[in-house]
């Protein structure tokens, strides 16, 4: 089947990706001094355990050689080096602290979704009217809200003052309100705005005043033609601010508590802990780009057109 | 009683923005019998297609208004209608089909799945799915496009097919009215014959009385029975075929329409247009609209307003006919 | 506004075209939310600029533990914090750091994004394929993360944390750009101008340019938002401007310790925070419709 064909090709095109990112990454962290022997061993070992354990970990080779033996490590013994801090593999700590990571950021997209699609909807069906201009007004200060801003504010509200919800760590499903919300709304606000205007466009559009012509009732219009045209753009901007979403995540988590990815990343920047940070960024990286590439894919299904363009049944 | 499927009198509508008022349609009469062809004919910005979503009542709800007049369709007043009336009207008894077939469809659902809606939005004798499928795949037909096509999607057709399958789709639920706004004009001149050809052969077979918009003279020629020449929302020019196209006596409009299609044979070495622009809706000119381009402007054309002059089944809204023999004033 | 007057005898078609720039800024007057928002940043670009007149930046850092967690007074607009130092004199002197480095790597950015997209553009040929793969590249790290990077790997404070940001909303520029130049350089006009002998410095700055300039305005306006926001998140996770400078990410993050005994040390720089993004935002949009209305929604 072609769309076989086609999610082969665009995983075969994200092969270079990757490499490219984990190379950039690696570069750039292997900036930190600092050398992994005497940070593994501590500052009373002896000089020459500290350059036999160097030696064992290639920390003499040259930068391309290292490199080659970081990702071979990586993805053949899947081994992404001990932490600097707790001498503990590094892959096993990111695998506990993803799907934390993860579970946040899905629930924070599900949520601006659910509150951001259905608003801009009904600001673009009653334009200039008082259902227009409040969500339109609301959504432009939430979208100009850091996440980690609106998370105090509720840590504020629901936690110090009502008790209603936990402020740090994941002792149950009401630890992930907070985050979820705070993440959510500017997020929300940007997808209201943005399902606003492609729904805008799409009522001007040639086929509507055809279904009108018709006789399709304005309902069936807006529900049946241009909502169906119009999410198609809404998904692709979902997906492509997924990026600006990550940053306010880590942000959310650190300021939460909570034992993701993103919290990872910054306490060992903060320590300096190289594999950490090497293997943390690169996995989020990583991670963001098969998001991306889930989003292009659902596109497609979606959207016929494109759809016959990589099935190569169409014109 | 009256065999007048459509009759408009006096209509006028406008556009009302916050900064202007355009006056797209002035006072403008005409009528069809069934079956019968009617051509309005006319420049961009004439006013053709106001006309006809104001027939449709599919005027942009914010801006467009009907000031005055009457359109009545099969003998009850249209203008009287509720919405759900309109709807009921709309696709079923009147279709219409608009000028671009590149962005007319939805590029999302199946060119049958957009057919058949146009007969499940008006079901009224509960027809199956199948009997429905079947009318479909017959009206495909009609219109020369392979039934099995009906699952693929406009992006798959070109252009001109793609204004078959408009046609196809308008003539779904046999109107007995057919307005057809520029149906040609997004398509090679090629198709362009193909697609006339087609839409007469359905006619005669079908016996669907039609208003054909268009600019292009030749068009009319081959497709109406009556003309209406249409300039800055006025119905300059109303007759027969013959009579546009054989009579002595025009507007100087129409004869400067005519004079500015580019003859073959003549050895003619620069076009002859008419002079000047169509005036601003916004800001109409006193007296004859046309009279600021008009070779045979007389000083009462810019001072007052010409009435329509009936010599037969011919009628011309111009100064020049006044007093002439055989043409008598047309009372309102 | 075009005027055009027709004679009827012999038609004269008269045009009067006002400066395209006269056009758009009568276009944004008339949108009092985009007005507001410059107006507020303006304001605030103002008292940061004047900061040392206002109040001394010593003021910002003095200590005075006897007024710890103090709240809003007549002497202290805004409170103290947690060393006692002014709350208000802090937030001014932040805002210099906050919108400096949002307006400098916006700037910045445009530069060096548009410079490389021309450059790009116009060349083409393998610099063009090794430049957009890189940016693939580039694209594909959420720029928080990236900034993240680079920040561990050459330490905190401002000038870092400037080229940090910088560098990850570079792909954008030079994005819009290449395609504006690739645009251009199809068109015909251009093989006669360059047939008739202009150099390629004059074609890009006189074709190319002005395509492109409505939607490098727009970004950057919308970055200046963006990356005060980057630049405030990445102080918070204690990663931006060194301590004791203020910058308002920092302080709300020093704030955060005190929240439920002393919630007006987030409030204020938080408001800050948004009262500047929100401003460069609404601003944004605003130039975007006053650029371009046909886009107007």
């Amino acid at each position: 089947m072609n769309v076989h064909r086609f999610i082969c090709k665009r995983l075969l095109m994200m092969i270079p990706i990757v490499i490219g990112v984990s190379f950039l990454i690696f570069v750039i962290i292997d900036m930190i001094p600092g050398d992994p022997g005497s940070n593994l061993l501590g500052a009373g070992a002896r000089q020459e355990d500290i350059d036999m354990l160097n030696e064992e970990l290639g920390y003499n080779l040259p930068l391309m050689q290292r490199y080659g033996k970081y990702m071979y490590d990586a993805i053949f013994r899947l081994d992404l080096g001990k932490s600097y801090a707790t001498k503990k593999p590094v892959l096993t700590e990111i695998g506990n602290r993803l799907p934390v990571s993860l579970r946040v950021a899905f629930n924070a997209i599900l949520f601006s979704l659910v509150f951001g699609v259905p608003l801009g909807v009904l600001s673009a069906v009653k334009q200039n009217t008082v259902f227009d201009r409040v969500p339109t007004g609301l959504a432009l200060l939430l979208a100009a809200q850091p996440a980690f801003l609106i998370g105090l504010v509720l840590m504020l509200i629901f936690s110090l003052w009502l008790g209603w919800f936990p402020a740090n760590g994941i002792a149950s499903w009401k630890s992930y309100v907070m985050p979820m919300i705070a993440l959510g709304l500017p997020y929300g606000g940007r997808q209201l705005r943005f399902t606003r205007s492609s729904m805008l466009e799409t009522i001007r559009q040639d086929y509507v005043r055809t279904a009108r012509a018709k006789g399709a009732t304005e309902r069936m219009v807006i529900w049946k033609h241009a909502m169906k045209n119009a999410l198609l753009p809404v998904i692709t901007v979902a997906g492509n601010s997924f990026g600006i979403l990550i940053g306010g995540a880590i942000a959310t988590e650190t300021l939460f508590g909570l034992p993701g990815l993103g919290s990872f990343i910054v306490s060992g920047i903060k320590q300096k802990d190289v594999p950490v940070v090497t293997g943390g960024i690169i996995v989020f990286a990583v991670v963001f780009s098969f998001v991306i590439l889930a989003v292009d894919l659902s596109y497609a299904f979606v959207d016929p057109r494109i759809r016959a363009k990589y099935s190569g049944r169409g014109r | 009683m009256t065999d007048k499927l459509l009759s408009i009198k006096n209509l006028s509508v406008q556009y009302k923005t916050d900064l202007e008022t355009v006056c797209a349609v002035n006072n403008i009469t005409f009528s069809l019998k069934k079956g019968e062809t009617f051509g309005l004919v006319g420049e961009t910005g004439a006013g053709k297609t106001t006309t006809a979503l104001t027939i449709m009542r599919l005027l942009p709800a914010e801006t467009g208004r009907i000031t005055e007049g009457s359109i009545e369709f099969t003998g009850k007043s249209m203008l009287d209608l509720t919405e759900p009336e309109m709807r009921s009207i709309r696709g079923e008894q009147i279709a219409m089909i608009f000028q671009d077939p590149m962005t007319s469809l939805n590029p999302v659902m199946s060119v049958g799945d957009q057919i058949a809606e146009a007969m499940e939005l008006h079901n009224k004798d509960n027809k199956t799915k199948e009997q429905i499928q079947a009318r479909v795949d017959e009206v495909l037909l009609l219109v020369g496009i392979p039934s099995s096509r009906k699952f693929e999607f406009p992006h798959q057709f070109s252009g001109g097919m793609k204004q078959r399958v408009v046609i196809a789709m308008a003539l779904a639920c046999e109107p007995v009215l057919l307005i057809a706004d520029e149906p040609t004009t997004a398509l090679d001149v090629t198709i362009q014959a193909q697609v006339i050809s087609m839409i007469r052969n359905l006619r005669d077979t079908l016996g669907t009385a039609m208003i054909m918009i268009t600019h292009d003279l030749g068009i009319v020629a081959q497709t109406c029975d009556n003309v209406a020449v249409m300039y800055a929302g006025e119905l300059v020019e109303v007759g027969t075929a013959t009579d546009i196209y054989t009579s002595k006596d025009h507007h100087p409009y129409t004869t400067g329409l005519f004079g500015s299609i580019p003859n073959l044979r003549s050895k003619a070495r620069r076009l002859t247009p008419i002079t000047g622009l169509m005036p601003d809706p916004t800001k109409l000119p006193p007296g004859c609209t046309f009279a600021p381009r008009c070779p045979k402007k007389m000083d009462v054309c810019e001072a007052e307003h010409p009435c329509a002059w009936r010599n037969g089944t011919h009628l011309i809204s111009c100064h020049l006919f006044a007093g002439q023999e055989n043409w008598r004033k047309e009372e309102a | 506004m075009s005027q055009v007057s027709v004679d009827a005898a012999v038609p004269v078609i008269v045009f009067k075209k006002e400066s395209r720039w006269k056009e758009v800024w009568r276009r944004l007057k008339k949108d009092r939310l985009a007005m507001f928002g410059l107006a507020v940043i303006s304001t605030m670009i103002i008292l940061a600029l004047l900061a040392d007149f206002i109040v001394s930046y010593e003021a910002a850092l003095k200590m005075n533990l006897r007024l710890k967690l103090a709240p809003p007074s007549a002497a202290h607009w805004f409170g103290c914090d947690g060393y006692g130092r002014d709350l208000f004199a802090r937030c001014l002197h932040g805002a210099r750091v906050s919108l400096t480095v949002g307006f400098a790597t916006s700037i910045a950015t445009l530069i060096a994004g548009s410079l490389l997209g021309a450059m790009v553009g116009y060349i083409g040929g393998k610099l063009d394929d090794i430049v957009m793969r890189a940016l693939d590249i580039f694209s594909a790290i959420p720029s928080t993360l990236f900034a993240m990077a680079v920040v561990a790997a050459m330490g905190s404070g401002i000038v870092n944390i400037c080229i940090a940001i910088s560098l990850t909303n570079i792909p954008g520029f030079v994005r819009i750009v290449r395609s504006s130049v690739l645009n251009i350089a199809e068109q015909e006009y251009i093989e006669a101008s360059r047939a008739g002998g202009t150099s390629t410095l004059r074609i890009l700055l006189k074709h190319v340019l002005p395509n492109s300039v409505g939607t490098l305005i727009v970004q950057t306006t919308a970055n200046v938002a963006s990356m005060i926001l980057t630049a405030a998140t990445l102080s918070f996770l204690g990663l931006g401007i060194n301590p004791p400078q203020p910058e308002w990410g920092a302080l709300v993050s020093e704030g955060k310790e005190f929240l439920r005994t002393a919630p007006h040390l987030i409030l204020f720089p938080g408001v800050m925070i948004c009262v500047a993004s929100f401003s460069m935002s609404v601003l944004g949009d605003g130039l975007r419709d006053a650029l371009d209305p046909r886009l107007r929604t």
